[in-house]
């Protein structure tokens, strides 16, 4: 259900944030891409795909993301 | 669990208002008039005629009980519920019947006696479909009718009504041998009947019916109803109504049983929607035009029990009325491991202020806030309340208790018979408004001891029953360390909290105290023209201190007035976990308190102010006025870092200026100087992030080099768990110790990286 309400509502049906800006991982020197990463809140588990460093794999959220659909998800969870 | 669950039965949300009650047909007046106010007046119409059957005659005769019941009457004159029916028919253009397509049935009906009651019973019967015989001694139908009306108005709403049905109407019939119609058993004979009702009017033939309404003669059942049972007409009509589903039961299942009225409606009018007078409509002509019925019906206030949704915050933010909520609430404690693992109710159990208002005004006196209560401590042990909830709360407990904030000592010596408990948040707001009333106190006792830390109510409000009984337990061995002194209390949370789990202290309200002994010399008065007073909720009741306040504020100088509804209001919205369990709650709660009077506050639960102040309402807390604290509004912009510093302050202060010693304790010196942005600030007290955990993102971040930098910007973002929340932050570095901050935000979900990423190791 989880994963449903992270990958088909409003942010498209591609499942995934937008990059609007340019971002550089500080340690690899190289621009972020859009990549899967896995997610879990109060026992259940979802992946999404978020602006990733494509050496390292850290993860970069954007406010929109962070205060929209992912406190909407985290709504809908607590209320399960 | 269970003894609240069954509290709920006597629940009045679905009891019908007094003017239905009081109806004989049991009218939805609300329905009927929510019709009118739509313009729907055919649809009006019918919802009359559905109910009354004759709607014409009925308008006509009807004394009008719902005029009586109606609650307006106490600031006016009751909603023209008559005339609005009057007027509904003038005005209707579709009256035709609806005509149902049901297949005939079987089963023959007989009633003895024309007038309105078996008229009545006759139409229920035959719009199923039943074929109906009435027969009537006169040479007409309508019985005591033709006493009060014309003939011609009621013979044309009978025809109107029975437009498409079929009867037979026998006249100038005297029925002297009622068995002569009866079935004998298992006679099978098409000139007798199945169910015979019997409405022979004031004073007619009751066949030796007995008292219980219905016999069965035969395999014929027959009724007994109407004026000869004693009945005014509206009464004798809905009984004949009535009395056609009693007749149906016989004929399906064969159970012969009088019809018989519902409990009571207990529905309570809510006086506080009469405010405004509003004087009945006068029709221009003899009934209302369309305009005139929608201005009278829109007098009706609608009555129905809502005390729960008008004074409980839960009910009135969440929309869920009691009984939903019960339900809920039930659901979510079962245990984790239940075959039922939902928890619907996680956000409000946990977002309760626990103002206790909800019991006290419901007229069933159903204990939710009770529940809600017991539902926190189920759910803490089910393991199913969320750490984010809670994790603000409990850090601020054990910070305040902490070596570095609490303190238990008496002045010249171990114990003492008074000492000052001002709670851990007075403190933290200003220093100053525990050191200027302690040093007062001590003006009149040297010896009166100081008792600085938290409560434990935090604990109780997750419902963490372990915590909660070690706090109550330290509290506990701290005070008999003292010698078992009366406490002078600061906050009324805590005073009720101690009330409930320490009912070994005596305490009293610091302002009681205050407004005994008296001598402020350094008062200082706001320039408000007059305040009202705000009680917190947990004085809600409380005269001692209510009148205490009054007398302080009016004595230093202050025009005191009181709210609307008095202490009859909830929280202030800081009470609960709201602020972080559901999203707006608080803020909710919060505007509702602050709008119930234009005029500034005067408070005297630090809580109050600080919630009050957030929002720009102008409040002072009663110690600003009596000890020259802060004239007005200020410290708004406090953040969550400066109050703990704020609580070590005030520790070492009294430290050096009562016992003269150096303080020892020191705010955790945090790697870097942060410089935040204002709205980067405000979320982060929005959000209950401190400082320190800002230093720990960046700190982390940079030992790691695990950061982004935006191309566009050149700011770093870099997050961090903190507990059970993740938090970001954006800023850029300024000198080696100085960090500019532009943006903080936090979820509650875990990111889960992989351990190991494009073949290296993730080192998180």
């Amino acid at each position: 259900m989880a994963r449903k309400l992270m990958n088909n509502k409003s942010a498209g049906a591609s499942g995934q944030a937008e990059m609007k800006e340019k971002i550089i991982c500080d340690r690899c020197g190289v621009e972020m891409e859009l990549m899967e990463v896995q997610f879990r809140y109060l026992t259940r588990d979802f992946r999404y795909k978020v602006p990733r460093c494509p050496e390292c794999g850290q993860v970069s959220l954007t406010e929109d993301l962070v205060t929209g659909k992912m406190a909407d998800v985290e709504a809908m969870i607590e209320e399960k | 669990m269970q003894f609240y669950y069954e509290q709920f039965d006597t629940c009045r949300e679905h009891d019908i208002p007094m003017c239905a009650d009081a109806c004989p047909f049991k009218v939805d007046f609300l329905d009927f008039q929510e019709r009118i106010t739509g313009g729907r007046i055919n649809a009006a119409y019918k919802s009359l005629r559905d109910k009354v059957v004759f709607p014409e005659i009925v308008c006509e005769v009807c004394p009008g009980y719902c005029e009586e019941a109606c609650i307006r009457q106490v600031v006016d004159s009751p909603v023209r519920i008559n005339m609005l029916e009057k007027s509904v028919i003038a005005l209707a253009t579709r009256k035709t019947p609806n005509s149902y397509n049901l297949p005939a049935k079987k089963q023959r009906i007989g009633v003895i006696g024309a007038g309105l009651s078996g008229m009545g019973f006759a139409h229920r019967m035959a719009t199923k479909k039943y074929p109906v015989t009435i027969f009537e001694r006169e040479d007409y139908p309508g019985g005591s009718l033709s006493q009060v009306m014309d003939r011609d108005i009621y013979m044309e709403d009978f025809s109107l009504q029975f437009g498409n049905e079929k009867y037979e109407l026998k006249t100038g019939t005297e029925i002297d041998d009622i068995r002569s119609l009866c079935l004998e058993e298992g006679e099978e004979n098409p000139e007798k009947f199945n169910v015979i009702y019997v409405a022979t009017g004031a004073g007619g033939a009751d066949f030796g019916i007995g008292d219980e309404g219905c016999m069965k003669i035969g395999d014929t059942a027959v009724f007994l109803g109407g004026e000869v049972r004693g009945h005014d007409r509206m009464h004798a009509l809905a009984e004949g109504l009535n009395l056609s589903a009693s007749a149906e039961d016989f004929l399906k299942i064969g159970k012969l049983e009088y019809y018989r009225a519902g409990p009571d409606s207990r529905c309570v009018a809510n006086r506080d929607h009469l405010e405004e007078k509003k004087e009945a409509v006068s029709p221009a002509g003899e009934s209302f035009t369309e305009e005139e019925c929608k201005a009278e019906a829109s007098r009706c206030i609608r009555c129905s029990c809502d005390a729960c949704e008008s004074l409980c915050d839960i009910v009135g933010f969440f929309d869920k009325w009691p009984a939903k909520m019960r339900d809920e609430i039930f659901l979510s404690c079962k245990p984790a491991g239940s075959l039922v693992h939902k928890s619907p109710a996680r956000r409000y159990i946990a977002a309760c202020t626990d103002c206790g208002l909800l019991t006290e005004a419901c007229p069933e006196s159903i204990d939710l806030c009770g529940m809600v209560k017991l539902a926190r401590h189920k759910m803490h042990e089910a393991d199913k309340v969320p750490a984010a909830y809670k994790q603000y709360y409990i850090r601020d407990m054990e910070f305040a208790d902490s070596e570095e904030c609490a303190l238990d000592r008496v002045p010249g010596g171990s114990t003492c018979s008074e000492a000052f408990f001002p709670g851990c948040n007075l403190g933290a707001l200003n220093p100053e408004y525990v050191i200027k009333p302690y040093k007062w106190l001590l003006e009149g006792n040297r010896e009166t001891g100081i008792l600085l830390r938290c409560c434990g109510i935090p604990a109780n409000w997750n419902g963490n029953e372990e915590q909660h009984d070690r706090e109550i337990a330290d509290i506990r061995a701290q005070w008999e360390g003292m010698g078992r002194p009366k406490l002078i209390m600061a906050c009324m949370s805590c005073m009720k909290h101690f009330a409930e789990y320490l009912p070994e202290i005596e305490t009293v309200s610091l302002y009681e105290v205050m407004a005994e002994r008296g001598g402020f010399p350094e008062s200082a008065l706001p320039e408000y023209d007059e305040a009202a007073v705000f009680d917190p909720c947990s004085a809600r009741g409380k005269s001692g201190v209510q009148e205490a306040v009054r007398k302080l504020a009016s004595g230093a100088g202050m025009k005191v007035c009181e709210l609307p509804k008095g202490d009859v209001h909830g929280c202030c919205g800081f009470g609960g976990n709201g602020t972080l369990a559901a999203k707006g709650f608080s803020d909710y709660v919060a505007d509702k308190r602050a709008s119930l009077s234009d005029k500034p506050y005067i408070v005297y639960c630090s809580n109050c102010r600080d919630v009050f102040t957030d929002r720009d309402k102008e409040a002072v807390h009663i110690l600003d006025i009596l000890f020259g604290i802060n004239e007005k509004n200020s410290d708004g912009d406090l953040t969550l870092s400066g109050r703990r510093a704020n609580r070590i302050e005030l520790k070492n202060r009294l430290l050096a200026e009562i016992w003269g010693e150096e303080g020892k304790s020191g705010r955790n010196e945090m790697k870097y100087r942060l410089i935040m942005e204002d709205e980067a600030a405000d979320k982060a007290r929005r959000q209950k992030i401190l400082d320190e955990d800002i230093c720990e993102v960046i700190e982390y971040a940079e030992k790691t080099g695990r950061r982004t930098r935006s191309a566009e910007t050149g700011r770093y973002k870099a997050y961090r768990e903190i507990g059970a929340i993740t938090l970001w932050v954006e800023y850029t570095e300024g000198s080696p110790e100085e960090r500019h901050i532009y943006n903080v935000y936090s979820h509650r979900m875990q990111i889960k990286l992989e351990a190991v990423f494009n073949g290296k190791k993730i080192d998180e």
